[in-house]
């Protein structure tokens, strides 16, 4: 096939192409030209949707990657924060024994410790957070559904 | 339908600025609202690309955490799409890049021109549409069709986004995107031919 041949052939695929297109796009009826609507299958198959798809809530997903460090991380460190609470108010009880005794060699007098007061105020305050957060947490989800 | 501009009507553009702030102002869900209104483009073109969908959901949840960091960048020159689109070719690219997978497969057929058989008359359009196996082996000749071909028809045809606006997305000339659509589609129209057993 020479090059005159060969861009006519490029031509008449291209008409056809173009034909195909706008008979689609138009609703036409089909069956006056097989080279047409086997371009117009093609069409049809092009715009077929994909067979696998995003999950349902992949843009929650994603947006929740992106929520601000303050709010993604407040949890994780008002959790952290609970532990090393926990941990001091622990370590100063068993502790208080141990530190008594050497104070006491040092003749330092150390004041009696209200265990109970302690544990209640800090339980208290555990609590008030919680709630704090949870109400905050409802909120800003409230929000962004809304 | 798929028209030539590349730059957004004025409408389009006031909503994607209008989105745009609303992201940056950090309204609540005005990011799921940009991301649940881009996902398609991105995953169709994602998916297409890479043809592996564990890496297209990990690569598509990029694209959209790059979105975000960058939308500062946005000046509305072209759609939101078509910007949301460049981050996703590219983002893409680079994964293809990074694996050593060619998006243009030099010295096949994206240089040749395919030959055409002679088509036999007959061909019923309502008949093969119905016949699911027809359709079958049209989806697996897209699947196989050279990756910048498959992404180039899947923008065209799928997502509808002109060429114009293709031509942003890939960083190629329009005359380029124009000439890889027909080759696309020629070539698909061939494995038909030859699927159905089409007289030469």
């Amino acid at each position: 096939m020479n090059g005159h041949e060969r861009n006519d052939e490029l031509q008449r695929e291209a008409s056809l192409q173009a034909q195909a297109e706008a008979a689609e796009r138009q609703g036409l009826p089909h069956g006056a030209n097989p080279a047409v609507d086997r371009y117009r299958l093609v069409l049809r198959a092009l715009r077929t949707p994909l067979s696998i798809d995003l999950p349902a809530d992949f843009a929650a997903r994603v947006a929740r990657r992106i929520a601000p460090p303050e709010e993604r991380h407040a949890l994780e460190d008002g959790l952290l924060s609970l532990l090393l609470l926990g941990i001091g108010i622990t370590g100063l009880f068993y502790l208080q024994p141990v530190l008594a005794t050497v104070l006491d060699s040092m003749h330092v007098n150390l004041p009696r410790v209200p265990w109970t007061l302690l544990v209640a105020a800090a339980a208290a305050v555990a609590v008030a957070w919680v709630v704090d957060r949870g109400a905050t947490h409802w909120k800003q989800h409230h929000a962004s559904h809304s | 339908m798929n028209p030539s501009r590349a730059t957004p009507t004025d409408d389009q553009a006031a909503d994607d600025r209008q989105l745009v702030a609303s992201v940056l102002a950090r309204a609540p869900g005005a990011f799921e609202r940009l991301v649940t209104r881009h996902q398609a483009l991105v995953w169709h073109m994602v998916y297409r690309m890479v043809q592996h969908p564990e890496d297209a959901r990990e690569l598509s949840q990029d694209v959209f955490l790059r979105v975000h960091k960058r939308l500062h960048q946005f000046r509305a020159e072209s759609s939101l799409a078509t910007w949301i689109g460049r981050v996703a070719f590219s983002v893409a690219t680079r994964h293809l890049q990074r694996k050593r997978l060619p998006i243009v497969e030099q010295g096949t057929d994206e240089d040749e021109a395919p030959a055409w058989e002679q088509v036999a008359d007959g061909f019923d359009l309502a008949a093969a549409c119905a016949d699911a196996e027809t359709m079958r082996l049209l989806q697996a000749a897209i699947d196989k069709l050279p990756t910048l071909q498959r992404t180039l028809v899947t923008l065209y045809h799928l997502d509808e986004l002109g060429v114009g606006e293709i031509a942003i997305i890939t960083d190629l000339p329009e005359g380029t995107v124009k000439n890889y659509l027909f080759r696309a589609r020629s070539r698909l129209r061939q494995q038909l031919g030859t699927k159905l057993g089409v007289a030469a």
